[in-house]
């Protein structure tokens, strides 16, 4: 298992630089000057050029790429310009408050999703079943941002009843983890409902009623296990959903995280925040998915079995 | 024949699918009874209704779109078509168990073998779940596998050895009646001898009377005490060993016995039974085999009922009452 | 001679086996009401676009301001209102369709191409090309989706035609992992051998005869991508980076009636039925599609 840890994080490697290459090469496309554009007005040429010399921004595109990620490779990220400060300290300010939506929102997908995803296998073909596929597709083709505003139109404006925007303890998450969670519900009840009807035509859930085993322990114990598989392999891609949807979603509830930053530093032309945002936003995509796989080696005895060896 | 000593009693039990493209008849009236101890091999091509049968028996066919009707249907004297789920849920794999066909699909892959078989113990007796386990690792033993692979998991295991955790899981419970569904198809030949030698030796310890289905007449032979011969959902002809063996009275029992390559003339030309057997949306008026029937004549649209020969030994052809001294070749030798 | 016994000629049997099959696929998909319903909003959507585009003046009908007629809730003469522009926002959405359509149709096109090909080359070659073309898929799969159409958008700027573009680069690794997916199991297939047998060259084996045999996920993936992409690109548009204003982009719409959500919700609710309802139909095709291609599948 160490070995196979230790293989899929090498595998990171090539991923990332690759990741960082066209993050650095698409965001040095962007037009305008930030140098000149972030000095002071009065500012002569060679102040402007002193100052692009001090930032580091100097030099061909490949001799820029080399300096950043040797920086990177210290921990160093560059300045925000708009914010005169590290783009690391701004990003870990921000993050926390994304952690907890992205979180929030999977704790909503997977409380919607498993339960309607199992009922609707179960009663296939009922009424249930078309209940949940009809709720399950609206979930995958709404835009989430337009239902986060019609849920601040009911719930914040009309009821009154949670805030509408900003972080202000628990009932502030609530609407911005519905919002995001619907969409990812959408996603994992489908697949919830596809890997169960697959799973319970299997011979070995008939063994298990053969013996004598309650149709409830079949459904939660002997197919349940097997139907999640699919679900914790998809999981990773889901929590990347989760990220970028978070964008739109802060945008819309205030919410003061990294998504809502990004957008803040393209709109600002603060190219070392963006850089920066776009590359440790990836990074902790990329982590969290090999964290997911391996929890997904240990729920799967054939895969934990193959990488033990 | 002793009341008391049926295991099974199985009266016009009647299965069918009602699906989409039509009604799917599987079995349509079914009579089988089976004495304490016995073993009775149910004989039939794929679609016969075999399969669909056994899991009636266990009260298991899917519905829907599955429709059971019976008669009935007695396990040791208990009525399983009275019973609730609950009751049934305390008699699956405790009084009546289930052996499938194929040992590659029929355990669960994300538990250990030991937990599959401990569960049936722990479901069925008054035991510690400690001690279930302790009892799985005995039957693991008792099936030819070391006690404590009983921690590995179904992958770990070969085809012939994951038959014998079905086994062991089948038998954990002592059961009255054990159904083995084509048990050894999936396996090589010379493990299918093992696994069968196994059976045997397992359900003469406990008691257990057996169905034995299969398509293989060999395997009837050598651990069946009687046969029962299926088509197009009903029992053609049902006897002893010797009775459908020796004085095969059925036209379809007799194709079935040309099929088979004679060992002592290997150049002679097989048999076969010509067509296909009858789809079960649309199954012939009267005799479901008279369209591939070499004997076959106008009485053959008639309802056939069984026809009894002695005793032991029934037909369901209508040509031994309606055509006096009808018989068919293979019989003519042994009358 | 074998020739004189012959009844069809070649093309005849291709041009057979392709109706046949393509009835075969609508004689299915026709037994599913959701998946026609799906296929009438679709074309629905597609009728209104082209008829919007020349009924209505844009410079007149969709973009002038009529500060008098500002915010007026739904009636007969508006029936979803006006905006604060006192623009009528029935109009602008009905206009607005060709944008979410031609978005949609067009960066899927982008994405099958470019995936499809790098997928079938990676299935069919295997080996150090095959993991190039994985690796690729990974770098762009490991940036969320959203941002990685925020960095092409500030790349290159905000235009409808860079709109297609990033939305059809995002999907890009999907059509490639679904293409070589579809690919693995015809490769090993024995009528490519047959084929190389045959002295077919690469280019004529993957088109002529691998393409063919693993194109029913790739046309499901392809409505899945209209939906996809639609959604991705009014999300770029809700966050100010997509057409840019005044063009009567759904999602645009939906963020310009934002700061009016308060009083006056109905001019974000319209946008966005608009984009869920279209969204909404591309998917049941899709499903349907899946269903009727493949109805082994079909659950």
């Amino acid at each position: 298992m160490g070995r196979y840890i230790v293989r899929r994080i090498l595998l990171m490697i090539p991923v990332f630089l690759g990741v960082s290459l066209v993050v650095f090469f698409l965001m040095d496309l962007a037009p305008g000057d930030i140098v000149a554009f972030m000095a002071p007005q009065e500012a002569t040429e060679e102040e402007i050029e002193q100052l692009r010399k001090e930032l580091g921004l100097d030099g061909p595109l490949i001799q820029r790429y080399f300096r950043y990620m040797g920086n990177l490779l210290r921990g160093d990220f560059g300045m925000s310009l708009s914010m005169k400060q590290p783009v690391i300290d701004v990003f870990k300010a921000r993050f926390p408050a994304t952690a907890k939506l992205a979180f929030g929102s999977i704790i909503v997908a997977m409380l919607i999703s498993v339960p309607l995803g199992i009922a609707a296998a179960t009663h296939h073909r009922s009424w249930l079943d078309g209940f949940s596929m009809v709720t399950a597709m609206l979930g995958v083709s709404m835009p989430s941002f337009w239902l986060g505003l019609l849920l601040i139109i009911l719930f914040a404006l009309r009821l009154g009843w949670l805030p509408s925007g900003g972080i202000h303890g628990f009932s502030s998450v609530i609407l911005p983890a519905i919002t995001l969670g619907a969409g990812q519900a959408g996603h994992l009840t489908r697949i919830t409902r596809s890997s169960m009807l697959e799973v319970i035509r299997q011979d070995y859930v008939r063994t298990a009623r053969a013996k004598g085993v309650s149709e409830r322990v079949v459904i939660y114990k002997h197919a349940l296990k097997n139907a999640l598989i699919p679900i914790i392999t998809i999981f990773g891609s889901t929590l990347g959903n989760a990220f970028g949807g978070a964008v739109a979603i802060e945008t819309v509830f205030a919410w003061p995280g990294v998504g809502r930053l990004t957008v803040f530093a393209i709109n600002h032309r603060d190219i070392p925040l963006a850089t920066g945002c776009i590359m440790l936003f990836t990074m902790i995509m990329t982590v969290t998915m090999l964290l997911v796989d391996i929890a997904y080696a240990y729920a799967d005895p054939r895969i934990k079995a193959r990488y033990s060896q | 024949m002793n009341e008391k000593d049926l295991v099974l009693d199985l009266k016009n039990l009647v299965v069918r699918y009602e699906t989409e493209g039509g009604i799917v008849r599987a079995v349509n009236g079914l009579d089988l009874q089976i004495r304490r101890g016995t073993s009775v091999g149910l004989v039939g091509e794929t679609g016969a209704g075999k399969t669909t049968t056994a899991l009636a028996l266990l009260r298991l066919v899917p519905d829907p779109p599955g429709v059971v009707e019976c008669e009935r249907m007695e396990l040791d004297g208990h009525d399983l078509l009275s019973m609730s789920e609950s009751e049934l849920e305390k008699i699956r794999g405790k009084d009546i168990s289930m052996i499938f066909q194929d040992p590659m699909t029929a355990l669960n892959p994300v538990f250990t073998v030991g937990e599959q078989i401990a569960e049936s113990i722990y479901l069925h007796e008054d035991v510690s779940y400690a001690e279930a386990q302790k009892r799985a690792a005995e039957m693991l033993e008792m099936v030819g596998i070391p006690g404590e692979r009983a921690a590995e998991y179904p992958f770990q295991f070969s085809g012939g050895m994951k038959q014998r955790v079905v086994i062991a899981i089948a038998l954990a419970c002592r059961p009255k009646l054990l159904i083995a569904d084509e048990p050894t198809t999936a396996l090589d030949v010379t493990i299918q001898a093992q696994v069968l030698d196994l059976m045997q030796n397992l359900r003469r310890q406990y008691q257990t009377s057996l169905i034995m289905i299969t398509h293989d007449l060999g395997i009837v032979a050598e651990i069946c005490d009687e046969v029962a011969v299926m088509y197009a959902g009903n029992i053609v002809e049902k006897g002893t060993l010797e009775d459908v063996f020796l004085r095969t009275k059925h036209p379809y029992t007799e194709g079935l016995f040309n099929s088979i390559p004679y060992i002592k003339d290997r150049r002679a030309m097989l048999t076969p039974i010509y067509g296909l057997p009858p789809d079960p949306t649309r199954l012939p008026e009267g005799c479901a085999f008279r369209p591939r029937c070499p004997y076959a004549g106008d009485d053959c649209t008639q309802p056939q009922t069984a026809h009894r020969i002695s005793d032991t030994h029934y037909v369901r052809c209508s040509a031994y009452y309606s055509r006096p001294g009808f018989h068919i070749k293979r019989g003519a030798d042994n009358p | 001679m074998a020739t004189e016994q012959r009844k069809y000629s070649l093309d005849e049997i291709r041009a057979y086996k392709k109706r046949s099959l393509a009835a075969e696929v609508w004689r299915n998909y026709k037994k599913s009401p959701s998946a026609m319903v799906g296929l009438f909003v679709v074309l629905l959507l597609i009728i209104v676009a082209i008829i919007a585009q020349f009924t209505f003046d844009y410079s007149k009908d969709i973009v002038q301001q009529n500060v008098r007629n500002r915010l007026q809730p739904p009636s007969a003469n508006h029936p979803f209102g006006t905006d604060q522009y006192g623009r009528d926002i029935f109009i602008r959405v009905l206009y607005g369709a060709k944008y979410s359509l031609s978005v949609g149709i067009v960066s899927v096109a982008i994405s099958c191409a470019v995936g499809s090909t790098l997928g079938l080359i990676a299935g069919y070659f295997g080996g150090a090309v095959e993991n190039l073309i994985l690796r690729f898929c990974e770098i762009f799969m490991g940036i969320p989706s959203v941002l990685l159409g925020i960095a092409i958008m500030a790349a290159f700027g905000q235009s409808l035609w860079v709109l297609m573009l990033a939305t059809g680069l995002v999907y890009v690794p999907m059509f490639a992992r679904t293409a070589r997916a579809a690919v693995l199991p015809v490769r090993d297939q024995e009528y490519i051998e047959a084929a190389h047998v045959c002295g077919l060259n690469d280019f004529q084996i993957i088109f002529g005869h691998v393409l063919p045999n693993s194109m029913a996920p790739i046309i499901v993936q392809v409505t899945m991508g209209v939906a996809n992409g639609i959604l991705t690109a009014s999300h770029l548009s809700f966050l100010g980076l997509g057409v840019p204003v005044p063009a009567p982009e759904w999602g645009a719409m939906l963020s310009s009636g934002r700061e009016f959500i308060r009083d006056y919700p109905y001019l974000t609710f319209f946008p966005g039925l608009a984009i869920m309802i279209t969204v909404l139909a591309f998917n049941l095709v899709g499903d349907g599609l899946r269903d009727a291609l493949d109805p082994r599948l079909k659950q």
